[in-house]
């Protein structure tokens, strides 16, 4: 496959490989151990961006300029910082020199902030070499797959020295390389379809770096039901979908963001919890236009009010949807798909899903209504704030 | 008692037949009468204590004191409490007499605040003497929908604004302080696991003379039902080796009972005068907007799994290639949002066929998942709402390394 290019290192068995181009050899059954899988090599570094949360520049479900509630959460203002933030994401280079970036497919563009997908079947290696560019320390923690301390990108007390924790807070300028195995416990459960999620972000002040931007995809598939760059066999297309409502109070650019987008005579007067909790009629709403409530990014993939690419796909397809979901406690979400394609989630039919922080779900959909379409969080004061993105599916 | 010492025998003489294959006893579900399985007995005192939510005195996010929002919702100051609050819990006694405590065993110290966990296999009775040790009314309810209560069991509104019994209205299961009543459940099939449920599952029993009140002061635990048949004589799964059960919970303590003891003890006469009782600021050491506020109000809100903050509990142990039961209980009310997500490190557990690492629990939601541990090592196990973990959400389970073979071969066989 060329969608996707990997670096693919064969591990131990380097000369049986050619042989044996099928996936699933016989003695791999109870064997979860990765030793002679493969190992997928990625080179994923942590850059400071300025990101657009709505680079189109207007409501998308509404095709109008942003005005009143959508302005307060995209304009910059006396009290708003707008739609551009520094954030800290991770992003895909081409080898470990990182000196050129792995261009996205068009048909990822979608991903927006997301870092890139990593993927494995199982019995599998993910290797990841880290570089931080940040400013600060940062790190990989992923969900689901095998690792040992080193590889773990958490710290904690733990009974491990410090010295062999440097995975869990990448100095910056430095680069690190994670291991993590993917047995058949970091795989699809019986019941799960052939391929399931997991999220990887940052450990080193969760709450923080996850505000700040910093969170991506690991998709594992089942052993033996891979192409193989790692999709999964019975699948056309693969979409991912984080639903979080960044806290940009809680990023760690957030006096950046203060200092870059509102001017220094509204920054003596700016109350940094103004949470106003009301509309402009004075009623009880959970999305005002103070400083707090604003800096609430109730977006999908870091896009506001349908400003991300449009994810696409095909009448008839077989389409896997893996949602994501972090953040802190206003993070629970129903992301919900306009146009009556119907997804499937362990034998139920649906087209609403609920979800709640560190939520990794995946559901499939064999689209039938051609034409574009919204996604969004059902919750009604996060599709209020810009919680929608796009999706076509075409004849 | 008679079915209980019929199935240790039964029991035992399975065990004995490992041998012959032949042998093969009945079906399991006809080791116990088919009418009925055994009385399970606890005695339960309600007791007021002094509870740590912080024992270590550390962070176990950094090793080190605490400092800025966890200093906030451990330490005492003028506008917080700190670690330590009156709390009313339930602890379990040997005999009538409530003389003296039954020990928790070392690897059950993990428990922490939550009383002790009661047991049945489907068909059997639970019954619980409880004594009221505390200075006020409490109960112990296990959900009445499911649980068939032998006991008077009018129990629910009978309280006025203040939270007083009214006279007309004592619910005729309360427990006045220093009298003794017992509750009897018996355990239907509804109380068991459904079909496509593990072999067993958990429910939560706390004291309902006033919920909201009585929860946020402390008196919760957990009711383990096995399946008719799957049980063995204690009433433990047999297809597991180690049952951990973690309450997840932000105990509201600006609800608690107990609230203007606990001002008055660790707040100054001073500090207490200009304390506003509602004063939530929802803004970090740095005046930022955060779920995890520093104000008095919020750090009233005790994010603690098993009562306890930053992972200052007993580690719970598990050893690796062991079939662990986990049994995740989300108890609380949804103001001070009880929704949580505990997230294990290390490991994945298998929850309704599914693969996770984290789960979602909602108020009064429990869930049962079951993982062999293959990673090694002291993990962290929390709630992954961020701000939730960032006032002190967490607790650390360890997976130590299996026993070398030639250990495992002198165990007998399961």
């Amino acid at each position: 496959m060329k969608g996707l290019v990997w670096a693919v290192v064969l591990f131990g068995v380097g000369g049986l490989a050619p042989l044996a181009p099928t996936p699933a050899a016989p003695q791999a059954q109870n064997d979860v151990s990765a030793t002679g899988g493969r190992v997928r090599t990625y080179y994923v570094a942590a850059d400071e961006v300025e990101w657009d949360y709505a680079p189109l520049g207007m409501d998308m479900e509404t095709g109008k300029p942003f005005e009143g509630k959508s302005a307060a959460y995209t304009q910059p203002g006396p009290r708003q910082i707008g739609h551009i933030y520094r954030k800290a994401l991770y992003r895909e280079y081409t080898d470990g020199t990182f000196a050129t970036r792995k261009p996205r497919p068009p048909q990822d563009e979608y991903l927006g902030l997301l870092g890139p997908i990593l993927r494995a079947e199982v019995g599998e290696t993910i290797k990841v070499v880290f570089k931080n560019n940040a400013s600060r320390p940062y790190s990989m923690h992923p969900h689901g797959v095998f690792y040992e301390k080193s590889s773990e990108g958490s710290m904690y007390e733990d009974n491990v020295p410090h010295e062999q924790k440097i995975g869990a807070m990448v100095p910056p300028g430095a680069t690190f390389t994670y291991q993590w195995e993917v047995p058949e416990r970091a795989g699809p459960g019986p019941d799960d379809p052939s391929s399931i999620v997991w999220l990887y972000h940052p450990h080193v002040n969760e709450y923080k770096d996850i505000a700040s931007g910093l969170v991506g995809a690991i998709i594992v598939a089942r052993r033996g039901q891979t192409n193989p760059d790692g999709t999964p066999r019975d699948v056309d297309r693969e979409i991912v979908a984080l639903f979080s409502g960044f806290n940009e109070n809680q990023s760690w650019y957030v006096q950046e963001n203060i200092a870059a987008h509102i001017s220094p005579a509204d920054q003596k007067v700016l109350d940094k919890r103004d949470a106003r909790l009301a509309d402009p009629h004075m009623y009880v709403e959970f999305t005002g236009n103070g400083f707090a409530e604003t800096n609430f990014k109730f977006s999908v993939n870091g896009y506001l009010y349908g400003n991300g690419p449009v994810m696409t796909m095909k009448q008839g397809q077989r389409v896997r949807w893996y949602l994501l979901d972090v953040g802190d406690v206003v993070n629970f979400h129903t992301p919900h798909w306009l146009g009556g394609n119907l997804v499937t989630y362990h034998r139920i039919r649906t087209d609403v899903f609920s979800m709640l922080p560190a939520g990794m779900e995946t559901a499939d959909m064999v689209p039938s209504v051609p034409g574009l379409w919204i996604l969004h969080c059902q919750v009604d004061d996060h599709h209020q704030a810009g919680m929608a993105v796009r999706y076509e599916v075409l004849p | 008692m008679r079915g209980l010492v019929c199935a240790v025998c039964l029991f035992g003489v399975v065990c004995l037949a490992q041998l012959g294959a032949t042998v093969a006893a009945p079906p399991s579900t006809q080791a116990l009468p088919a009418a009925g399985g055994v009385v399970r007995t606890y005695y339960i005192a309600i007791e007021e204590t002094e509870w740590d939510y912080a024992p270590l005195g550390i962070d176990i996010m950094t090793g080190q004191s605490f400092e800025g929002t966890a200093a906030a919702y451990t330490q005492p100051g003028p506008t917080s409490i700190g670690h330590i609050y009156r709390k009313a819990i339930y602890r379990e006694y040997t005999d009538d007499t409530f003389a003296t405590r039954k020990p928790r065993l070392p690897q059950d110290e993990y428990l922490g605040l939550l009383g002790p966990t009661l047991r049945a296999e489907v068909g059997d009775t639970i019954k619980v003497v409880v004594k009221n040790n505390a200075s006020r009314p409490y109960s112990m309810r296990a959900p009445d929908d499911v649980f068939r209560p032998r006991h008077p069991a009018r129990t629910g509104t009978a309280l006025d604004a203040e939270g007083n019994v009214e006279t007309n209205g004592e619910p005729e299961d309360m427990v006045r302080p220093g009298a003794t009543f017992t509750y009897e459940w018996d355990v239907p099939e509804l109380a068991g696991p459904e079909p496509r449920d593990p072999t067993s599952t958990v429910w939560v029993y706390y004291s309902r003379v006033n919920q909201s009140k009585d929860v946020a002061s402390g008196l919760m635990g957990a009711i383990i039902v096995t399946r008719r048949g799957e049980a063995n004589p204690d009433g433990t799964p047999r297809d597991v080796d180690r049952e951990i059960v973690a309450l997840f919970t932000a105990f509201n303590e600006n609800l608690s009972w107990y609230l203007q003891e606990n001002l008055a003890a660790h707040i100054s006469a001073a500090d207490q005068k200009a304390l506003g009782n509602g004063s939530a600021n929802f803004s970090d050491p740095q005046g930022y907007f955060t779920f995890a506020g520093t104000g008095f109000v919020e750090t009233n809100y005790k994010f603690s799994v098993n009562g306890y903050l930053f992972g200052d509990g007993p580690v719970m142990t598990v050893q690796q290639g062991q079939r662990v039961r986990w049994y995740l209980l989300g108890v609380g009310d949804v103001g001070a949002l009880n929704f949580h997500t505990p997230h294990w490190h290390g490991n994945t557990v298998l929850s309704h066929g599914t693969r996770r690492d984290t789960i979602g629990l909602l108020p009064m939601g429990t869930e049962t998942v079951d993982m062999v541990p293959d990673a090694p090592g002291l993990w962290l196990f929390h709630c992954h709402i961020d701000d939730h973990m960032e006032a002190g959400m967490m607790a650390r389970y360890e997976v130590l390394p299996a026993p070398a073979a030639t250990a495992d071969t002198k165990q007998p066989a399961r």
